[in-house]
């Protein structure tokens, strides 16, 4: 029997769009790469099956293809252009949020992908291995060290010090 | 389980989360009500068309082989070999009606005849052999009281 994946569109889009933000950089080209993982999801959603996991896998399924395409077209805005907050100019906690996206973009390929899928998507561990086509031990396991890793790059970057950030849309410098 | 409870109980989890970015509500609200517009558009005519030559076509095979009403008369118990036995699993007429009692010529010097009971299509070949065929309707008891025949 059918199942629309996007009879509720409303919890997936802040979801795919986390995943694709940290992989890509909070702003325009996430926007865009979201748009077109909706755009190609409601064309394909015929292609959908309840049995290989839940609507957000299969969404999670294209926006990974989106950003391999959009990266082979686009320049990485975000590692070119960084922009540059001090801790004065923002609140403390946002600070340490921004300090965590740009300790997140310092990781490398697999370890952005991991934390992309578990905490932007919300994929659960095993979630993330059917994504992947690995087991979900090696996820946990993998997860487990990329946490470690951005942990160590966070203590190592005192959060007073100014912090590389991606342009979000309406938070550049002038306007904060 | 165990996703919740590390959600619950790892701060730093918690503060990863929560540095994610959320996109800005009119950008949320735009790609929810483009999903929402396409999804509700009508179909395309070629798919209706698709749809429609499907049916036609199921129905002109369902036609080719008699039609719904061949199947409902089978369910009625109405016609053709089918009938029977739809009649038999609806919990109509049982199958004993299509039994035949008959006196079976043994060949046996000892017991030359002997009272069995054959399905309806097995008569043709019994009465080839010789034996005594009771109408349909016989009860045991009269075919009993006939076999073995009184001038055997």
């Amino acid at each position: 029997m059918f199942r629309d994946p996007l009879a509720n569109p409303e919890p997936l889009i802040p979801r795919v769009y986390a995943y694709v933000a940290f992989r890509m950089g909070h702003g325009p080209d996430a926007e865009d790469v979201t748009s077109e993982t909706f755009e190609r999801a409601v064309r394909y959603r015929g292609t959908y099956k309840p049995t290989k996991g839940a609507p957000i896998t299969w969404l999670i399924g294209i926006a990974r293809h989106c950003i391999s395409e959009a990266a082979a077209t686009r320049e990485d805005q975000f590692r070119e252009a960084p922009e540059v907050a001090g801790a004065g100019d923002l609140e403390e906690e946002t600070v340490r949020r921004l300090s965590i996206r740009a300790a997140i973009a310092g990781l490398d390929e697999r370890d952005q992908e991991v934390i992309a899928l578990r905490f932007g998507a919300d994929l659960t561990a095993r979630q993330i291995a059917a994504l992947l086509d690995e087991r979900t031990n090696t996820i946990e396991v993998a997860l487990h060290r990329a946490l470690s890793r951005l942990r160590s790059q966070l203590e190592s970057k005192p959060e007073s010090d100014p912090v590389r950030i991606p342009a979000p849309p309406g938070l550049s410098k002038g306007e904060s | 389980m165990r996703d919740r409870w590390r959600r619950r109980h790892d701060p730093f989890q918690e503060e990863v989360r929560a540095s994610r970015p959320e996109p800005s509500s009119d950008f949320a609200q735009r790609v929810a009500a483009s999903v929402r517009a396409r999804r509700e558009a009508p179909r395309s005519p070629l798919r209706v068309a698709v749809a429609l030559g499907s049916t036609v076509l199921l129905l002109a095979a369902v036609a080719s082989f008699g039609g719904f009403g061949y199947a409902a008369n089978a369910v009625r118990g109405g016609g053709g070999g089918g009938g029977n036995q739809a009649t038999a699993q609806n919990g109509g007429p049982s199958q004993e009606q299509y039994k035949r009692f008959i006196c079976h010529r043994t060949g046996s010097k000892k017991n030359p005849w002997v009272l069995i009971e054959v399905s309806e299509n097995a008569v043709p070949a019994h009465q080839a052999h010789g034996d005594i065929i009771f109408p349909p309707g016989t009860t045991r008891e009269e075919a009993e009281a006939a076999c073995p025949p009184p001038n055997s």
